[in-house]
């Protein structure tokens, strides 16, 4: 959920109600943890209080899962459900360590309050990933494609370079027997190929298919076939291949020579070759982002399915054992 | 020339590519299935084996032997932690009057401590005097002190008694703190001595108990020879005079007679012994009257005049019925003098005559004079005296505080008994024997003070440093240090007070609460 001026209406009306909760609890721990002489525990009337109304935020916070799993049922906005689980998630802690009274007990509590700390750090490490990274993918992978689909993408630039060459140069000589196993190539004859074209929006700008006329390269046919041959594994597999062109720096020197090595029909060929290589490094970035952006969420989950289990079993043994 | 249609372009992506599960998916399925089940793991191993894990930590040392025995003390949605007392629950029948009662029960199981004058305070405090768990509370730590209560712990009441008490505090009303403008200075000392015995105690501790160049000193040879190793110092004869220090009166109670054993001393160290005229006076002031022989059986001290006369007239008759003195009439001599002859001996008469008698009582009342007045030594006076609470000497100076010597031993008496030493002339101070020669509160508060503040100067002066033997200057502020909370067992603090000292040590010693030590110096 991204923190902005934007949004500041929507999370000061839920962070400051939160706040002044927060602080009337703690106050009241303040002030009989003086009358006590020392920080109070959760056996006191106001860390009594302040360990309730954090378990009560828990249980509201886990609240978010049925909330996403029935939208159909559209019972609040989420973005009023998610800023109330933002901030009352963030008031949780000082409370829940005003109600451990400083100091972290047995090994159940002290689980416990390990596992909650984590949980809570977890979300908001969350929260500045979500703010930071989607900005800078937008503004600087402007190939972003769906993350599940990068290799299915990748593997239509292939086709889309094989289409392009059979296009412009005509058939590999020295592939005959590949291209009869690929029949849905045999054919083509169009001199127009698909690939990626700029969007604008706003100052942002990103990359949407955009159909292109192939110009003739026939006296670089063997050239370009073995570029693509050589640049193949990385339009597939990205960084887990070995190729010429996996560093920027290199693949510029490398279709530099490449360039210098065809025709100035080759030209424009090359350049979408080269645009294709800078799609598929985009995706390698994408696919890291994106796994910094997703994976603190499978371990938000994990942990606060955890805390709140032993949630129950924390108040089933404070009643027990007060 | 072909161009891509629309459909084909959107073939670019799987029509159900939001159906597909990628590796974060199959990460978060993990996730999850750790936290659920290893969450539910955990909690039924605490549940069926693991109960102690449900501890908010671990008990302390003293209480260690039935930790995993969580019912000797808890009971199912009764609160007995501390600050449960106050409490009030009306959903889970939580009511402080039954969380005190349980906590009651549980702690005087085996602690049957007496309240803290509990008949003077209002409902609210004697509600919180039962709650054992306020001040001492456990699962602080195997090494945590039950005993160990801070000073805002005790300040949370004494900052205004008048709010907690149904009448007029007794002590000062407010304390908040360990010197003279929070606590006041002892009260005890607010008190004069009453002065009924006459001492100086400067003259003693004199070479001879003689002023410096006067002649007549007490010698060892004087003393009776059974006292005479007690007072002899290393390398004295019998020639040389009796000096005399301190300790030479003032024995640490319960101290063993070699005064180098320290076992237990935090107990026996705490109290000075009473001044006991046979132990402490009678090497050097004999009552009896004459020239006493070995054979004479040395007057007691604090009876009646009856049994003091029945005494110098058993000893007069029985010393003259062994031939070992002569009747006062008896005149004989053993070689003729000129114009006496032999003299004449009495033989009939061993026994005393009354004017005898009364000469011989007459001797011995200038002897107690020596130390009392006359209204003390009157046969009424004599049976007051020894009754318990009326000792000439008050057996404690400090009646609310305790003071424990043997935690003090290596700082020297004058530190705080500075009267007691070299006669002052210039001060116009009044006699000995009517001040109280006890230091006040400032004596106590240049190491006993918080820890924020730092050495005061005058304790880092060459004289002081020396008093004090060079240890480390901070102690501890606590309280409890001084002060005792529980009263003996059934006993208001006032009728404490009139005990026999040795009687509340004794007390003390099978009080839970442990004897204060001195924290250790940094």
């Amino acid at each position: 959920m991204l923190l902005n001026r934007a949004q500041a209406k929507l999370h000061l009306g839920v962070a400051i109600p939160t706040a002044l909760l927060t602080l009337v609890c703690l106050a009241f721990y303040v002030r009989e943890s003086l009358e006590a002489g020392k920080p109070v525990g959760g056996g006191s009337g106001s860390g009594l209080i302040c360990g309730i109304v954090a378990g009560l935020v828990i249980v509201f916070e886990m609240g978010l899962w049925p909330r996403k799993a029935l939208r159909r049922l559209r019972l609040l906005p989420t973005k009023y459900w998610l800023a109330a689980h933002i901030w009352l998630g963030l008031a949780s802690l000082p409370l829940a360590i005003a109600h451990c009274g400083f100091h972290l007990g047995g090994w159940l509590p002290a689980t416990f309050m390990v596992l909650f700390v984590l949980c809570i750090v977890s979300g908001v490490y969350g929260l500045v990933v979500q703010n930071v990274l989607p900005r800078y993918m937008l503004r600087n992978l402007p190939s972003e494609t769906i993350y599940n689909q990068i290799d299915y993408v990748s593997e239509q630039t292939v086709k889309d370079a094989r289409q392009m060459l059979l296009t412009a140069c005509g058939r590999n000589l020295s592939r005959e027997q590949a291209f009869e196993e690929e029949p849905e190539l045999e054919g083509v004859s169009t001199h127009t190929i698909v690939i990626g074209a700029v969007r604008q929006a706003g100052r942002t700008r990103g990359r949407t298919l955009e159909t292109q006329r192939v110009p003739e390269a026939r006296e670089d046919r063997e050239t370009l076939w073995t570029a693509l041959s050589e640049i193949e594994p990385f339009l597939l597999r990205g960084d887990a291949a070995q190729t010429p062109v996996n560093n920027r720096q290199q693949a510029s020197q490398w279709f530099s020579r490449l360039r210098s090595a065809c025709s100035e029909d080759g030209q424009s060929v090359i350049d979408i070759l080269e645009g294709m290589c800078d799609q598929r490094r985009q995706f390698d970035i994408q696919a890291t982002l994106h796994r910094w952006l997703h994976t603190w969420l499978a371990i938000h989950v994990g942990l606060s399915v955890a805390v709140s289990v032993l949630l129950a079993v924390h108040v089933w043994t404070a009643l027990k054992y007060w | 020339m072909a161009t891509e249609t629309g459909k084909e372009r959107s073939q670019r992506i799987q029509i159900d590519y939001y159906r597909r599960r990628t590796d974060l998916h199959r990460f978060r399925s993990l996730c999850v299935a750790i936290g659920l089940f290893g969450a539910l793991a955990y909690a039924a191993y605490v549940a069926l084996a693991g109960r102690s894990h449900a501890s908010t930590g671990p008990i302390a040392s003293v209480h260690a032997a039935f930790e995993n025995d969580c019912q000797q003390c808890h009971r199912d949605l009764t609160p007995i932690s501390s600050r449960g007392s106050k409490l009030s629950i009306g959903l889970l029948g939580i009511a402080p009057e039954t969380t005190v009662e349980h906590i009651e029960t549980a702690c005087q199981a085996c602690h049957q401590v007496g309240d803290h004058h509990r008949d003077t305070m209002n409902t609210e405090w004697q509600l919180a005097d039962r709650a054992c768990a306020d001040c001492h509370a456990d699962h602080q730590g195997r090494d945590h002190d039950l005993t160990a209560i801070s000073l805002q712990r005790c300040v949370s009441c004494h900052a205004d008694l008048a709010s907690g008490c149904v009448g007029t505090p007794s002590v000062r009303n407010s304390v908040v703190g360990f010197d003279k403008a929070t606590h006041g200075d002892f009260a005890s000392l607010n008190i004069e001595d009453p002065g009924r015995i006459k001492f100086d105690h400067a003259q003693h501790m004199m070479p001879g108990q003689v002023d410096t160049d006067n002649r007549g000193g007490f010698t060892i040879g004087q003393l009776p020879p059974l006292d005479r190793p007690r007072y002899r110092r290393e390398g004295q004869e019998d020639d040389d005079l009796v000096t005399l220090d301190c300790s030479s009166c003032h024995e640490m109670s319960g101290a063993p007679a070699d005064g180098k054993t320290l076992i237990a001393d935090g107990e026996l160290g705490r109290y000075i012994q009473p001044i006991a005229f046979d132990r402490h006076c009678a090497a050097c002031h004999s009552l009896n009257p004459d020239v006493a022989t070995e054979f004479s059986t040395p007057l007691p001290h604090a009876v009646t005049w009856d049994q003091v006369d029945l005494l110098l007239a058993a000893n007069r008759s029985g010393a003259q019925a062994l031939g070992l003195t002569r009747s006062a009439r008896d005149d004989s001599q053993s070689t003729p003098l000129p114009g006496v002859g032999l003299g004449r001996k009495s033989v009939a008469d061993a026994s005393m005559s009354q004017e005898d008698l009364a000469a011989a009582r007459q001797r011995v009342q200038v002897k107690c004079l020596q130390c009392h007045d006359q209204d003390s030594i009157t046969d009424e006076a004599i049976a007051r005296s020894t009754s318990p609470g009326n000792e000439l000497i008050p057996s404690r100076w400090l009646r609310h505080g305790l003071y424990d010597h043997a935690a003090h031993r290596k700082i020297d008496c004058r530190y705080c008994h500075r009267a007691a030493y070299p006669r002052d002339e210039a001060s116009g101070a009044p006699n000995d024997h009517e001040r109280v020669m006890i230091a006040g509160i400032d004596s106590c508060i240049w190491c006993h003070r918080s820890e924020e503040l730092p050495t005061p100067l005058a304790l880092t002066d060459a004289v002081t440093a020396r008093l004090i033997d060079g240890q480390p200057t901070w102690a501890s502020d606590q309280c409890t240090l001084c002060h005792r909370y529980h009263t003996p067992h059934g006993r208001s603090q006032r009728h404490a007070e009139e005990v026999n000292m040795s009687d509340l040590a004794a007390e003390s010693a099978t009080n839970f609460a442990s004897p204060p030590t001195t924290e250790p110096s940094r």
